[in-house]
């Protein structure tokens, strides 16, 4: 009977065993495909600048775009991983209530040398480090694509890829580790809730561009003497909105790759959580996603009935509802996300009769719908625990007040600071000559359009 | 360089970190020097984008 037992408890083991790898494996082929869907964002945000910028400038803003996702990956393996593990708690470094975090934490998993290089690259024992490093590598370099194109034809490259660096490596990640972790002091003592990063990535990064905006200037041709503005379409519209499109499609990578999966290494249990730890599944996000989509296409097209801007009101409808996306009702996220498309392009022409060029718009977009989005969530979800447990605090207006003035005061400082340094060693604009002359032709050894746009005529019946 | 684990040159029980250099100070030293291009690839391309601007001052 003895034995009986033993062999039994032993099968049970086994049987558990082989149930918690295959938990493990599908933690990891999660994470890692949300990776390639989150590069398509960046394919589409490369189609959207090109598009967006004068046929003079398309390769060059390419390659800016290009750049910024090159360094921001090495930026982020080298100290960005280790930022968002050892600032949780603030700036004191110190390690918060999950003990997962503060700078002996970081340095113990999150450092590309010493004994914290063995969660840094191949491990037979370690299935989630490498894929949730890289989904978070995409969250950074998607901030720097945010602010790419709203410094597009003026801007150079390097002074503009250390922007990004700064941007993807500490600025988003700061944020990210105060209001995106369970021991974030923002979520502990204010009760932040930013489940799609509407706040932290999004605003972070738009406020980041304002900060640039500002010390770089717009572009020449843009404003009048009196103040008035002078639109510079960009050279292919349909090249702008297929970019679009497929940031959009990026998103649902991004999005599922703001869940936690059960199974992983920093994991709340069985299921999906959030990166909070409170309960939701990719079934809230399918709901959501798509009726926040509808309603800023409709939103946007009830107001001005241009394809940019539709699009661009698909993008807002999205992260309007991104803070509360594991909380909404999908209704709701519909009115809400109809409320960003109705206010994308009154809240974008604010911002350029403040003589601000914001030549895509991704301050509006990203910033203001940013933090509008936060700002209802504490309206709607308030009294919502934001973590597990008793006594944790709770989602309120304040709270996501003070969330959203934070991550302002985050991307808007860093960006203004790094961009007036730049500014002050020459590295931020280009000269005026090679602005008229057009960036291509300054600096990038290839033509866009070698043999122009011809228009064929068509074939005769 | 070399196999880090003592047991025979096989894969045999052979678990966690499995990259060249583990456990010694090499991925340190790549670090670094991965650190070094970056920032010489940048001085690098400052330099070349500078010389592109002065022709058209």
């Amino acid at each position: 009977m003895e034995e009986q037992l033993a062999e039994l408890a032993a099968q049970v083991a086994a049987m558990e065993a082989k149930g918690n790898m295959t938990n493990t494996m599908f933690a990891e082929a999660y994470y890692y495909l949300t990776i390639p869907l989150m590069i398509i964002i960046h394919a589409g945000f490369l189609a959207y600048e090109m598009g967006a910028s004068r046929a003079k400038n398309a390769l060059s803003s390419g390659v800016k775009n290009i750049l910024a996702f090159a360094f921001v990956i090495p930026a982020f393996y080298f100290f960005g991983w280790w930022v968002y593990w050892a600032f949780p708690t603030g700036l004191s470094l110190s390690a918060g209530p999950n003990g997962i975090s503060g700078a002996e934490y970081a340095g113990a998993i999150a450092l590309a040398w010493g004994e914290s290089a063995a969660y840094m690259g191949p491990n037979t024992e370690d299935q989630i480090d490498g894929v949730f490093w890289g989904a978070f590598t995409l969250f950074a370099a998607t901030t720097a694509s945010i602010m790419s194109g709203a410094v597009i034809e003026r801007i150079q490259t390097v002074g503009f890829v250390i922007l990004a660096i700064v941007l993807g490596g500490f600025s988003w990640t700061l944020a990210a580790a105060w209001g995106w972790h369970a021991d974030g002091w923002l979520v502990t003592q204010w009760g932040v809730h930013d489940f799609g990063a509407a706040g932290l990535v999004h605003a972070v990064a738009a406020f980041f561009a304002l900060g640039v905006l500002i010390n770089l200037g717009p572009r020449i041709g843009k404003f009048n003497a009196d103040g008035s503005a002078n639109d510079l379409p960009g050279h292919n519209m349909p090249f702008t909105a297929t970019g679009l499109m497929l940031i959009i499609v990026g998103f649902w990578g991004f999005l599922m790759a703001c869940l936690v999966v059960g199974g992983e290494a920093w994991s709340w249990g069985g299921n999906y959580t959030t990166i909070y730890g409170t309960p939701t599944n990719l079934g809230a996000l399918a709901f959501n996603i798509l009726m926040s989509v509808a309603g800023g296409i409709i939103g946007a097209w009830v107001m001005t009935r241009d394809p940019f801007w539709m699009m661009s009101g698909a993008l807002a409808g999205i992260i309007s509802c991104a803070s509360g996306l594991d909380l909404y009702y999908p209704a709701l996220a519909f009115i809400i996300a109809f409320g960003a498309g109705i206010l994308l392009k009154p809240a974008a022409g604010v911002l350029e009769r403040m003589g601000i060029d914001d030549a895509v718009g991704a301050v509006t977009v990203h910033g203001t719908i940013g933090i509008y989005g936060m700002l209802l969530l504490g309206v709607f979800a308030s009294g919502y625990p934001s973590g597990l447990g008793e006594g944790v605090a709770t989602v309120s207006l304040v709270g996501q007040l003070v969330g959203s003035v934070v991550f302002i005061a985050i991307g808007f400082g860093t960006g203004f600071v790094a961009s007036l340094i730049l500014k002050m060693v020459g590295m931020l604009r280009v000269p005026e000559a090679a602005e008229i002359a057009g960036l291509d032709t300054v600096k990038v050894p290839a033509q866009a359009y070698p043999e122009g746009i011809p228009a064929s005529a068509p074939a005769s019946q | 360089m070399g196999f880090p684990y003592d047991n025979g040159g096989t894969w045999t029980d052979v678990s966690g970190p499995i990259f060249m250099g583990a456990g010694g100070s090499a991925p340190g030293m790549y670090a670094l020097i991965g650190i070094i291009i970056c920032i010489a690839a940048l001085a690098i391309g400052q330099r070349a984008e500078a010389a592109k601007y002065s022709k058209h001052k």
